[in-house]
């Protein structure tokens, strides 16, 4: 099951997943399209389906058989494959323009970065959702603090009871009588992204509830039962917001009086 | 009159079905979602070849009578998904986060796994991905 460790699966291809987002991907890490997301991978992959401390064996595992390429790489044939910049004139004369695919190549002329990333949030478009949450995910990790992000992680939490919806062209098959089934699945894979991103903003600013936030849901989640958990989470996601204003509060970092965004701007780069 | 166990498959290379890491002990729930890497002691099948298009170019049926017979032991699917179940409700932690995404992962793959119990006396560990190469082949036949 290498997909798992496909650029499909990893944050830095913000906009697609195993289920969702159909035909060519757009990594922000390394700046490039990439034309067969299911078939690429690179040594910085960072699992969307998974908080990254429960799976790090595999992924410095998965780091070590890749160290050998700067860039992406053919996951089966270990082979390097070619930075291509993103170019919505080749987009649009290929008849392959993807909105998503267009903000996230402009994500590093936005400046300030957490613009971006605020203007991604609301709404209920499934793919937009898991974009929204890998971007922070990634802002997370680049800047190795909870500080600069605890307004995004509040942001994605008051989403997450919310029931993402996909229309038929962003789920990644082409299989009409499965698409009910895939659809179902896909919302896991939004929930999932997200809830790993809560888990990880857990690790890092050290509130164990949050980094075990799969331990505080109970019965629905392991039925894999989408009601019943979304009713659940309308519980949970305000009690974690609370949680992460009181914590942000005792430690001086809920919005301090002369606070300026923009000096974390400087952790956020490639 | 007990009724045929079910057939089970894998997708491969062409040039074989990938050596298990025997040394590689871990839960199911790891092996499933690769939380430690890519091979473990256990080898993934399905019960449909429809679902594991991902795992590679060639198909491969699991030779079920050579299996049992020589004393591994296939994992069923439906024991599989009970196993993760239990495990993600009663575990904590690591193990019920990597129970909760293998059960996914497993349903929608109607996996099952095949568990090999070789004796691994006098082999040198850093042979034992090609002897587990070597070994594992006859238990596949390409469908």
């Amino acid at each position: 099951m290498d997909e798992l460790f496909s650029c499909r699966n990893c944050i830095h291809n913000c906009g697609q997943s195993l289920l969702i987002g159909r035909g060519a991907g757009y990594c922000v890490k390394h700046d490039t399209v990439l034309f067969y997301p299911e078939r690429t991978t690179c040594k910085y992959l960072h699992r969307k389906d998974l908080p990254r401390f429960v799976v790090d064996e595999g992924l410095r595992e998965h780091a070590s058989e890749f160290a050998g390429f700067s860039g992406i790489a053919d996951l089966v044939e270990h082979k390097p494959i070619e930075r291509l910049h993103y170019s919505e004139k080749f987009a649009w004369e290929r008849k392959q323009f993807d909105p998503i695919n267009q903000s996230l190549a402009h994500y590093h002329k936005t400046k300030p970065t957490w613009i971006f990333l605020q203007a991604m949030s609301g709404g209920i478009d499934g793919r937009r959702a898991l974009t929204h949450a890998s971007l922070i995910r990634r802002y997370m990790d680049n800047c190795g603090t909870w500080k600069s992000s605890y307004r995004f992680v509040l942001a994605m939490i008051q989403e997450l009871p919310r029931t993402p919806y996909f229309p038929e062209e962003d789920l990644n098959s082409d299989d009409v009588v499965l698409n009910a089934e895939i659809r179902e699945d896909a919302i896991w894979d939004v929930f999932f992204t997200r809830l790993s991103g809560i888990q990880e903003y857990g690790f890092h600013s050290g509130i164990e509830t949050l980094m075990w936030a799969t331990d505080q849901l109970n019965g629905s989640l392991t039925a894999l039962d989408w009601s019943g958990l979304s009713r659940e989470l309308n519980v949970k996601s305000s009690e974690w917001t609370d949680l992460i204003i009181a914590h942000a509060t005792d430690e001086g970092a809920f919005f301090p009086p002369h606070a300026q965004w923009e000096d974390f701007e400087e952790f956020e780069s490639l | 009159m007990t009724p045929k166990p079910p057939d089970y498959f894998r997708r491969d290379q062409a040039d074989g079905v990938t050596a298990p890491d025997l040394s590689k002990d871990c839960s199911y729930a790891e092996h499933i979602v690769r939380a430690r890497g890519k091979r473990t002691q256990l080898t993934s099948v399905s019960l449909d070849p429809q679902k594991i298009n991902d795992f590679g170019p060639a198909l491969y049926r699991a030779l079920r009578p050579d299996i049992d017979g020589d004393g591994h032991t296939i994992i069923e699917h439906l024991e599989l998904l009970q196993h993760l179940r239990v495990s993600a409700e009663l575990n904590e932690k690591e193990e019920r986060v990597r129970a909760l995404q293998a059960q996914r992962y497993a349903k929608r793959r109607q996996e099952g796994l095949v568990k090999w119990n070789f004796s691994l006396g006098g082999i040198d560990r850093k042979n034992l991905i090609s002897w587990a190469f070597q070994n594992v082949q006859k238990y596949f036949r390409r469908a």
